[in-house]
């Protein structure tokens, strides 16, 4: 709370100077053509420069990428001549294909899904309570909030690096020396290898939310916690019943926008094996990514039809968890 | 009552102190790990994975330095990437990339605020539904029209693909400026100060707190970033692509252990010793986005 | 903006300082050879890999001493070679770079040859092949030690033509660490029961008794045993390495064309002829055959159902399933050279448990000789000269096999080696590249090659036993190989094959698959997620593969 005061002062503050500085310098330079363009005009032109760049940049880099990849779902690649044709919906019949005849496009979606949900189960609470521990400023706060945003700060390849070899080399070590098991690496085994994968980006996951969280936290009104504890409620009530509904719509936005994770999100498989990891631990999002980065012009075609689909999927799911958020909203989480 | 509730929230807090402390064990270990392993040699790392060798040996930190480099062939022969020019890449890379991106998203959402026009409305709804809308693997398109008008391989190229307005900061900046009274620009205007001046000596200044702290998450998000330029920009590797590779390469004098997890503390070390010297300003301004999104 | 300009600075500098402080090390450029200007120079490309350059750096010494008062340009005189080792100067990055890159000679891999002809970057060498080596004192010309289906594929029909020689050729299987199997007793017994070095051998896979191969398991059965025997003796049974499973794959490989036996294994790359061992499996792993089977563009897809294809599969299931591989074997984390250094480490620590094989090629010494010598630094007897460890001889699949193609193994080439004269040079320069390409292919030469690498060149040459005493055991039991093997080489101008070069060769020889609609490339990785499967389902899975690539066979 500190702080917002101390910004908005700041804030005011410049605004202050500023008008005195404006109204000094620029009383003297009052420009004598001022009626040779009415200010619309000049507004009208001044908005329609600057607003050209972004809107020529998305026309391009949002709309014409996305309808060129919805394009090039219909189209096949011919290798010899190099050269795009149409081919209906063969992309699409291959698709399923793959998935009706495929385990990996099973595990593959078991996969994705149970990351979305172990993210939601136990990511999502934790980064509460986190963000409940440091807004409270319970004992270690400080020193909690820097290790947790830490992994944030630092690039995954080089954290996946360090983790990596910490799972797969120095664990099985350790078993051996202090418990006399032999084990394998915990990436070894394709049975803990999803599991430990998932367990390592829940874990580098937590910044963006825990910050974000807090500051929804902070924000709630001094006065109403006060008035509570008053009445003499535990913190654990008084996260219950004050704190998640106060910040529900904050919560909301983050579950609503992770729903498409289900298609993107690549777990840092990339980061952890490049291009072969084992069928056993794919998710969409690396699956896409992998195919894109590695298998060649010739399979866009396919690769922007998969990628048709997941929207087609995503899109309506993504609404729909929406609505229902918008349904079950802060009342449902009264009792 | 009063002794329950003290009970209650003393076993909340303890149990909440101890996962936190596991948690900040599992983040630090492979950390203090990967430090001592960096200064073992290859016999140290594979007589005993687990504790430090003595005496500790610095060579890794050598032969990474050493072979810290991407050989990129093209037309002009094989090109040599030492670590400071991936650096300057990387440089290039994030800083241009974040200040493109913030100025437009501040530029687009400041157009966006202040002037009613009916396409200022489509604009905002373009972004809150290009943000609720989920498109899915739009790469492959995304490449082909990259290299169709030459912004592939091209820093400059880089920075127009990421200068884009379609981000949650264009919310916080519209918010801003929405709340910002009138009357400052109008007084301004009167006074006879062109609509350009009004947004760069007037309005800009105003956010720059807003700016910087976007800017500075941008930045970080594209320095550590290694797949976009893996795809996008191969003449010109950064760092994290660098590291990347260099996690990956079979290339026989580094493919030992010990160097791949000194490349690693190598890369580390800066940004976490940056990190703990400037972390309250950072999350102190992460915070304030926070509170405003 | 001042603030995130300083913080920017600081991360550069607390970056630079960090780095800076690490190592002034410079960079680890072997190429620092000056340019002479006052001698010719040769500028040579070598691939950075496995083989490294020292056998170059000795050629290099040889022919600057012999032609060091001759001149070969005006105002020059002697002889500079030039190398330029570069990870990239291999496939079709290679192919590309050679349009702009100075280098006028390139030993290396992984090269299409017709692909190169086809992009104008190689030079005619007809010449130099088909000439005697007199000026070096031979009779024979190179063309003369290359094996008939080399100069079939190497010289163009279109123009009887040379643009590409043979280089290194070496094979997969397992290395074997001979001490240990000496002090540990793990050899066959002649009647049964395990002996060390000493002791009275079996007849091994070729059923003679005193050949090379005494000792070792003559079939998988034996094979198997002895891996069950090791596991129980306290020592590791085998590694490979976990992030490149295709050294497993290797193992396999070897095995399929060592049953196949030369003429069946060459139809996968001519596509031409009878297949004889053509089958198809059932769950149980009895083998149906189909009888012999004329191959042709229209059935090409068959030869993936070739009966060795199946037994090298079940060996690898069967090394899957036994349990025998070190548990560092599926980890992502060991490279090949880090499986090397385990394996040469596990036997000479305290607390290790000792490895006895590994799936490897031959190429692995050169690769691992890092290793070697920071090992020989405190104890002589481990340098790479002193360490006695092997190539084995490979099992049978049947004990019907024993002793089968009177004797000799069957292996195949890897890797699609050659050197070339990049055709950008210049003509005043030809002469003297070409030179140095005779040169290098002289039997001196050779031999040298052979001592230094440990890894034979792909021809026909010679090595006496005084020759073989300077090289280490292990490249002594490689060319025990060469001369116990007939190679197959893998080119070939069947149209099927060039236009399918990519498809045959590219994943690691020949493992690719699809079982169900979904591609595999490793079996030791198939079989370790999907163990209750059989071998029938890789089986028919690379049958899909090949059906898919070449067309349902008619």
């Amino acid at each position: 709370m500190m702080k917002k005061e101390k910004h908005t002062r700041m804030l005011s503050g410049a605004v202050y100077d500023l008008r005195v500085a404006l109204h000094g310098r620029f009383a003297g330079k009052r420009k004598p053509n001022r009626k040779f363009m009415s200010k619309k005009t000049k507004d009208m032109i001044f908005y329609t420069v600057l607003i050209a760049f972004p809107i020529a940049q998305f026309a391009y880099f949002y709309v014409a990428v996305n309808v060129n990849s919805v394009l090039l779902a219909f189209k096949s690649y011919d290798i010899l001549s190099g050269a795009y044709g149409f081919a209906g919906f063969s992309n699409f019949i291959n698709i399923f294909k793959e998935f009706s005849g495929s385990n990996l496009m099973a595990k593959t979606a078991v996969n994705s899904l149970v990351a979305y949900a172990v993210g939601l189960i136990a990511g999502v609470p934790l980064a509460l309570l986190f963000s409940f521990y440091i807004t409270k400023k319970f004992p270690g706060h400080g020193f909690f909030k820097v290790i947790l945003f830490l992994p944030s700060i630092i690039s995954a390849i080089v954290m996946v690096v360090l983790f990596k070899y910490f799972v797969d080399r120095l664990y099985p070590e350790f078993m051996l020396r202090v418990f006399h098991k032999t084990v394998p690496g915990l990436l070894t085994d394709s049975r803990s290898a999803f599991a430990t994968v998932l367990f390592y980006s829940i874990l580098v996951g937590f910044g963006t939310g825990v910050l974000v969280y807090s500051g929804a936290i902070a924000r709630i009104p001094a006065s109403l916690t006060e008035a509570a504890k008053l009445d003499g409620i535990t913190s654990l009530r008084e996260f219950w019943y004050i704190t998640l509904p106060l910040i529900f719509p904050t919560i909301s936005t983050f579950l609503i926008v992770g729903v498409a994770g289900i298609f993107t999100n690549q777990l840092n498989l990339f980061s952890f094996f490049s291009s072969s990891a084992e069928y056993e631990v794919y998710t969409f999002g690396y699956f896409l990514f992998a195919q894109t980065a590695y298998a060649g012009t010739a399979n866009y075609p396919r690769l922007a039809a998969y990628g048709l689909l997941f929207t087609l999927v995503a899109a309506p799911l993504t609404f729909g968890v929406k609505k229902l958020l918008e349904k079950l909203g802060p009342e449902a989480t009264e009792f | 009552m009063k002794r329950k509730i003290w009970k209650v929230n003393n076993i909340v807090f303890v149990l909440l102190f101890a996962v936190l402390l596991v948690y900040v064990l599992l983040i630090l270990l492979p950390l203090v790990w990967g430090l001592y392993t960096s200064l073992k040699t290859r016999e140290g790392f594979v007589r005993d994975v687990l504790w430090p060798a003595w005496p500790p040996t610095f060579n890794n930190y050598v032969s990474a330095f050493s072979n810290f480099q991407i050989k990129v062939a093209g037309l002009q022969g094989t090109k040599v990437f030492y670590i400071y020019d991936m650096f300057l890449n990387s440089l290039l890379y994030a800083l241009g990339g974040a200040v493109c991106s913030a100025i437009v998203t501040c530029v687009t959402a400041y157009l966006v605020a202040k002037f009613p026009y009916r396409f200022s409305k489509i604009v905002y709804g373009i972004v809150i539904v290009a943000l609720i809308l989920p498109i899915v693997g739009a790469l492959p398109s995304q490449l082909q029209l990259t290299r169709a008008i030459g912004v592939y391989d091209n820093m400059i190229g880089m920075w127009i693909m990421n200068a884009s307005f379609l981000n949650i900061y264009f919310l916080i900046f519209y918010a801003t400026f929405k709340t910002v009274a009138k009357d400052y620009a109008e007084a301004a205007s009167i006074d006879g100060a062109s609509n350009f001046t009004i947004l760069t000596r007037l309005m800009i200044p105003l956010v720059k707190n807003t700016l910087f702290m976007i800017i500075l998450l941008q930045f970080i998000g594209l320095w550590n970033d290694y797949q976009t330029p893996m795809m996008f920009l191969p003449s010109a590797p950064t760092v994290a692509y660098g590291m990347y590779q260099f996690s990956f390469s079979a290339l026989n004098s580094f493919n030992v252990e010990t160097i791949k997890i000194t490349g690693g503390i190598m890369m580390l070390m800066p940004v976490l010793i940056l990190f703990l010297v400037f972390h309250k300003k950072l999350i102190g301004n992460l915070t304030m986005g926070g509170i405003k999104g | 903006m001042k603030k995130l300009a300083m913080i920017l600075a600081l991360m550069l500098l607390a970056a630079t300082a960090a780095l800076s402080l690490a190592g002034c090390g410079g960079h680890d450029d072997k190429n620092t050879d000056k340019v002479d200007s006052t001698r010719s120079q040769i500028y040579a490309g070598i691939m950075d890999g496995g083989w490294g350059d020292a056998f170059l750096v000795s050629a290099k010494g040889k022919f600057e001493e012999k032609y060091k008062d001759v001149s070969f340009e005006d105002g020059k005189t002697g002889v500079q070679v030039m190398i330029d080792k570069q990870r990239t100067y291999n496939g079709v990055i290679l192919r590309e770079s050679m349009k702009t890159t100075f280098n006028e000679i390139f030993f290396t891999e992984n090269i299409n040859y017709y692909d190169f002809i086809n992009a104008g970057v190689l030079a005619d060498i007809t010449d130099v092949v088909t000439a005697p080596l007199t000026e070096f004192g031979e009779t024979k010309s190179i063309e003369d030690k290359m094996y008939p289906e080399e100069k079939e594929f190497l010289k163009r029909k279109s123009d009887n033509k040379y643009y590409a020689v043979p280089f290194v050729e070496p094979y997969s299987g397992i290395i074997y660490d001979a001490d240990l199997f000496d002090s540990y007793g793990f050899y066959l017994g002649k009647g049964g029961g395990y002996v060390n070095a000493a002791g009275e051998k079996s007849a091994g896979p070729d059923g003679q008794t005193g050949t090379w191969d005494d000792g070792f398991p003559a079939t998988y059965d034996e094979f198997f045993d002895l891996v069950d025997y090791i596991d129980g003796s306290s020592v590791v049974p085998i590694i490979w390495s976990g992030q490149y499973p295709e050294y497993a794959s290797y193992v396999g490989t070897s095995l399929w064309t060592d049953y196949e036996g030369p003429a069946n294994t060459r139809l996968n790359f001519t596509f031409g002829g009878t297949a004889d061992n053509l089958v198809s499996a059932d769950a149980a792993g009895n083998l149906t055959p189909l009888g012999p089977t004329e191959i042709g563009e229209s059935n090409a897809a068959l030869l993936g159902k070739q009966a060795g294809r199946f037994y090298g599969l079940d060996f690898l299931r069967r090394l899957v399933l036994s349990g025998g591989y070190h548990n560092l074997s599926y980890s992502p984390t060991l490279s090949h050279t880090n499986t090397q250094q385990e394996f040469l480490y596990s036997a000479h620590m305290s607390g290790k448990k000792p490895i006895a094989m590994m799936c490897e090629c031959t190429w692995w010494e050169g690769e691992a000789t890092p290793v070697f010598e920071e090992m020989a630094v405190n104890d002589a007897s481990l340098g790479k000269k002193a360490r006695n460890l092997g190539f084995m001889p490979l099992p049978k699949a049947t004990t019907a096999q024993i002793g089968s193609n009177g004797g000799k193994q069957t292996l195949m080439q890897l890797n699609e080696n050659a050197i070339f004269v990049n055709s950008r040079t210049a003509p005043a320069k030809l002469p003297l590249v070409k030179k140095f390409l005779q040169f290098f292919l002289t039997d001196a030469m050779m031999v040298n090659f052979t001592q230094v690498t440990g890894n034979p060149l792909g021809y026909n040459y010679t090595l006496t036993e005084a020759d073989q005493a300077a090289m280490s055991p292990f490249g002594r039991s490689v060319w025990a190989t060469k001369m116990n093997s007939t190679i197959i080489y893998t080119g070939a101008d069947s149209a099927l094959y060039l236009n399918h070069q990519g498809d045959v060769l590219n994943t690691r020889l020949m493992w690719d698959a699809v079982i169900g609609s979904t591609s595999y490339r490793f079996p030791v990785t198939y079989y370790k997620n999907n163990s209750t499967q059989p071998t029938k389902a890789y089986f028919d899975g690379v049958g899909k593969y090949y059906a898919n690539i070449f067309g349902e066979p008619k």
